[in-house]
C-alpha cells in the first residue's frame, strides 16, 4: 500500500472515529451528562431540602435512591414544612452553616432568595454540563417566567403547577340536565367560560341535586383562596399595582366585585366550604358531591383513579367518579400558576457541583418524565415533551385531555406575584380572605390590603420594589394576553 | 326531699358541666377517633361520629415507617432536661432562699428571663448553636430546655421551699446532718408534691415546644411536635397520621399527669395554703 493510500485509510479511520465519537457525545443526554461526571463525587453526600408530605417521597423513594444507584452519591433529605421552607433556608444561609446543598424553591421566592445571595447563580455550571439545549425544552410559561432573576438563572422549573377546572362530564351530558338548564338560561349546559356562567350552572346544579351534590366547591382557606383571588382578579381586568407609583390598586372596582362574588357563591357550595382546605375539596369531589370544582393537577389523576393502589396514598379517599371527569379551563381562561416548585443550589453548599449534578439529572428531560408520573407525588408536567409523552397518555383513557387541557393552562397562565417580600403582601391577603368568610365588608377589606401593602413597600424601599414589580409586569404571564 | 326550686337547680349546673366539658373533651375525642379511622370515613360528608371499625392502621404506618422514633427523641430530651432543670433549679432556689444568695433582686431576675419570646432569641440561640456545632443533637436540645426551663423550677422551688419550716433543717443539722443530707432527707421530702408538680409542668414544656425545635433540628432529634408538620403539606394532610401521632404525643403527658395527679394538686395549692 501506498503512503499516500496509508494516509487516506488512516485519514477516514480517524474521520470516522471522530464523526462516531461526536455522534455519541451529542447523543449523550442532560441525564447521563450528570450521572456520568456526578461518579467523581461517590461516597459524598449532599443534603436537599424538599417539601414535606407526599412530594418529599420522590428524592426519599425514588430519585435519591436511583441516583445513589447511579453515582454512588447520597441524598439527605430535609422534609420542612411549606410554611417554614423560606425562613429555614435563609436561616441557614445566614449562619452559612453549608447545612443545605440542593434546594427545593418555590419560584415566587427566587427573588428574594437570589438578591439575598442565598441561591447559586447557575449559567456556568448549566454551560458546564451542557444543559442548556434540554433545558430550553421546558415549557414556554415556566421557563420564561420561573427561572431567573434579573436575566441570571437561579433554579430549574421543576412543577407544572397550575390550576385547572375539573367537572362531572356525566352530570354536564346528562339529557334531561341539559333541557332544564337550556330552557332556564337559554344556552347549553357547557363548563362555564366566564364567572356568570359558573354562578348560573353552580346555583343551578345545587338547586337541582342538593344535598346529595352541589354545583361547586372550592378550597376557602385563606392560603389557597387568595391564589384563587390573584387569579380571579387579574382575569377580570385587575392590577396589583399603578407601575409608576407602585401605589397598590387592588382595593379598585375589579377587587371589590371578586371579593363580593366570591362570597355570594358560598351560598350555591356545601355548607362549612369556608374552612375547606385541599384535602377536604378533594374528598368532596372524589365522592360525587360536588359538580366542579378548581384545583392543582393531582385533583385529575387522582379522580381518574391513578394511583389508587399506592400505599402512599392510601389517606386520599376512593375515587367515586373515575370516568366521568371532565377538564377545562377555570372560568377567564388564564389559570392561576400557583406556587410551583424549582430547583436550586445552596450557594454556602459545600458540594455546589455535586448538587448541581443533582438538580440536572431531576430537571432532565428522562428523568422528569418520569417523575411527573409518580402517581403518590406532586410534581406535575412541566416539559413540552410530558405532555405528549405516550407513557403518560396511556396512564387512563382521559389521559390525553387531562395533559391536552394542562398545556393550554400553562400557555395561558398567570403568575402569582412575585416581587420583594412577595410573602408578606400575600399575609395581607390571606388575612383579607379570613376577614370576608367572616363577613366583613369587601371594600373596606380591601381598603385595609391597600394600606398594609402600601406600607410593606414603603418599609422595602419605593423604587427598589418598583424595580421588581416592573420585572415582574414585563413576564409573560405576570398579566392576561388578551 | 329536695324543693322543684333546687332539683332544677341541681339540673341546670349538672346541664352547665356537661356543656363546660363537652366543649373541652370534644377536641380530644376527635382526635382520638380520627386515629382510628379510614381514609372514607375520615372525608366523610357529613362527618362519621363513630367508625364502623376500630382499626389500628394508621398506628402501625408510624411504627413501621420509624416515624414513632420521634417519641422517644421527645421523651429523652424531654426527660433529660426536666431531670436537669429540677436538680440544678432546685439547688439554685435553696440557695435563694436559705441563704439569700444575690438579696432580693435575684430571684426577679431569674424568673424575667422566662418573661422573654423565645422567638427573639431562637436566631441567635441557632447561631451559636451553629459555633458549637450543637444544631440537631441531643445534648443541645436537652441544655437548651433546662435553660430555658432553670427559670420556672427555681422560682417554683422557691415558693415551696420557703414554705417548709427552717427549725426542721436546722434540727438536723444539730443532729449532724450535713447540708446535702438536709436537702435529700429533710427539703426533698418535705417539698415532695411540690417538686413533681413542678417537674410536670417543666416536662410539658419542653414536651411541647415547637419554635427551638423546628429552629434547631434538621433530620437526627426531630421531636414529635416537629414532626406532625411534616404530614402537612401544601397539597396534601396525611389527617390519619396527624391524628396518630398526636395521640402518640398526647398519651405520655396524660399519664404523667394522671400519675402525679395527686401530688399535682397538693403541689399547686402548697402555696395557696400557706401564703
Amino acid at each position: 500500500m501506498s503512503l499516500l493510500k496509508k494516509l487516506a485509510w488512516a485519514g477516514a479511520f480517524a474521520g470516522l472515529a471522530l464523526g462516531a465519537w461526536s455522534s455519541g457525545a451529542a447523543a449523550q443526554s442532560a441525564d447521563e451528562i450528570a450521572a456520568e461526571a456526578a461518579k467523581k463525587y461517590a461516597g459524598t453526600e449532599i443534603t436537599v431540602v424538599w417539601e414535606a408530605g407526599l412530594q418529599s417521597l420522590d428524592p426519599l423513594n425514588f430519585s435519591g435512591p436511583l441516583w445513589e444507584k447511579l453515582t454512588g452519591m447520597k441524598v439527605k433529605v430535609i422534609e420542612v414544612p411549606t410554611e417554614e421552607m423560606f425562613t429555614k433556608i435563609m436561616q441557614e444561609y445566614r449562619a452559612g452553616t453549608g447545612a443545605y446543598d440542593a434546594l427545593n424553591v418555590i419560584p415566587s421566592w427566587m427573588p428574594d432568595l437570589a438578591k439575598a445571595g442565598a441561591l447559586e447563580p447557575l449559567d456556568s455550571y448549566v454551560d458546564k454540563y451542557k444543559y442548556r439545549d434540554e433545558l430550553q425544552e421546558i415549557a414556554p410559561t415556566y421557563r420564561d417566567n420561573q427561572m431567573t432573576v434579573d436575566g441570571k438563572i437561579y433554579g430549574f422549573p421543576d412543577d407544572g403547577d397550575v390550576f385547572i377546572m375539573y367537572y362531572r362530564k356525566d352530570v354536564f351530558a346528562d339529557p334531561q340536565n341539559q333541557a332544564d338548564f337550556k330552557a332556564k338560561f337559554g344556552y347549553d349546559l357547557a363548563p362555564p367560560t366566564t364567572w356568570k356562567q359558573f354562578d348560573e350552572i353552580g346555583q343551578f346544579l345545587t338547586d337541582k341535586f342538593q344535598p346529595k351534590m352541589y354545583g361547586a366547591a372550592f378550597f376557602r382557606q385563606a392560603p389557597y383562596a387568595q391564589l384563587m383571588f390573584q387569579e380571579r382578579f387579574r382575569n377580570e381586568g385587575g392590577k396589583f399595582f399603578d407601575p409608576n407609583t407602585m401605589k397598590a390598586t387592588v382595593n379598585s372596582d375589579v377587587g371589590v366585585k371578586v371579593l363580593t362574588d366570591m362570597r355570594a357563591e358560598n351560598k350555591f357550595m356545601p355548607p362549612g366550604v369556608e374552612t375547606w382546605g385541599f384535602v377536604e375539596n378533594l374528598a368532596a369531589f372524589m365522592a360525587g358531591q360536588t359538580a366542579m370544582t378548581i384545583s392543582w393537577p393531582p385533583y385529575g389523576r387522582w379522580a381518574a383513579g391513578y394511583g389508587q393502589d399506592e400505599k402512599a396514598l392510601n389517606w386520599v379517599p376512593k375515587t367515586q367518579i373515575a370516568g366521568k371527569v371532565g377538564y377545562a379551563l377555570p372560568p377567564g381562561g388564564h389559570p392561576q400558576l400557583a406556587l410551583g416548585f424549582a430547583l436550586s443550589v445552596a450557594s454556602t453548599s459545600k458540594h455546589k457541583d455535586a448538587a448541581y449534578l443533582f438538580i440536572q439529572w431531576l430537571n432532565s428531560k428522562a428523568i422528569s418524565t418520569q417523575r411527573v408520573q409518580l402517581p403518590y407525588t406532586l410534581r406535575d408536567p412541566f416539559r413540552v415533551s410530558h405532555y405528549t409523552d405516550p407513557t403518560y397518555l396511556s396512564r387512563w383513557p382521559d389521559a390525553k385531555d387531562y395533559l391536552a387541557t394542562l398545556k393550554l393552562a400553562s400557555e395561558t397562565g398567570l403568575l402569582d406575584l412575585s416581587i420583594l417580600q412577595t410573602d408578606k403582601y400575600e399575609e395581607a391577603l390571606r388575612q383579607g380572605i379570613s376577614a370576608l368568610w367572616g363577613g366583613e365588608d369587601p371594600k373596606a377589606i380591601l381598603d385595609k390590603i391597600a394600606a398594609q401593602w402600601d406600607a410593606i413597600t414603603e418599609k422595602v424601599g419605593v423604587d427598589k420594589q418598583k424595580a421588581a414589580y416592573q420585572g415582574w409586569a414585563a413576564k409573560s404571564g405576570a398579566y392576561p394576553q388578551m | 326531699m329536695m324543693s322543684r326550686r333546687a332539683t332544677t337547680r341541681l339540673g341546670l349546673r349538672y346541664a352547665a358541666v356537661i356543656a363546660v366539658l363537652l366543649v373541652f373533651l370534644f377536641p380530644i375525642y376527635w382526635l382520638f377517633i380520627i386515629s382510628f379511622k379510614t381514609p372514607d370515613e375520615i372525608f366523610a360528608f357529613p362527618p362519621v361520629w363513630w367508625p364502623a371499625n376500630i382499626q389500628f392502621a394508621n398506628y402501625a404506618v408510624l411504627f413501621k415507617d420509624g416515624d414513632v422514633i420521634v417519641v422517644w427523641n421527645s421523651l429523652v430530651i424531654a426527660g433529660c432536661s426536666t431531670v436537669l432543670a429540677m436538680f440544678f433549679g432546685t439547688i439554685c432556689a435553696y440557695s435563694l432562699v436559705r441563704f439569700r444568695t444575690g438579696g432580693d433582686d435575684l430571684a426577679i431576675w431569674i424568673i424575667s428571663q422566662r418573661m422573654m419570646p423565645p422567638i427573639v432569641i431562637v436566631f441567635p440561640v441557632f447561631l451559636l448553636y451553629v459555633w458549637l456545632g450543637a444544631v440537631d443533637t441531643y445534648w443541645g436540645l436537652i441544655l437548651l430546655y433546662t435553660a430555658f426551663n432553670l427559670p420556672y423550677v427555681i422560682w417554683m422551688m422557691r415558693g415551696y421551699i420557703a414554705d417548709i419550716p427552717i427549725e426542721l433543717e436546722e434540727s438536723a443539722l444539730v443532729d449532724g446532718c450535713s447540708r446535702w443530707q438536709v436537702l435529700t432527707g429533710v427539703v426533698f421530702p418535705m417539698a415532695r408534691a411540690g417538686l413533681f408538680a413542678t417537674a410536670v409542668f417543666t416536662f410539658v414544656f419542653a414536651w411541647n415546644d415547637f419554635i427551638f425545635a423546628l429552629v434547631l433540628t434538621r433530620t437526627e432529634v426531630l421531636t414529635y411536635p416537629v414532626q406532625v408538620t411534616h404530614y402537612f403539606g401544601g397539597q396534601s394532610n396525611f389527617w390519619a397520621k396527624i391524628a396518630a401521632m398526636s395521640v402518640l404525643g398526647t398519651v405520655p403527658v396524660f399519664v404523667a399527669v394522671a400519675m402525679l395527679q395527686r401530688y399535682l394538686v397538693r403541689g399547686i395549692s402548697m402555696g395557696a395554703v400557706k401564703g
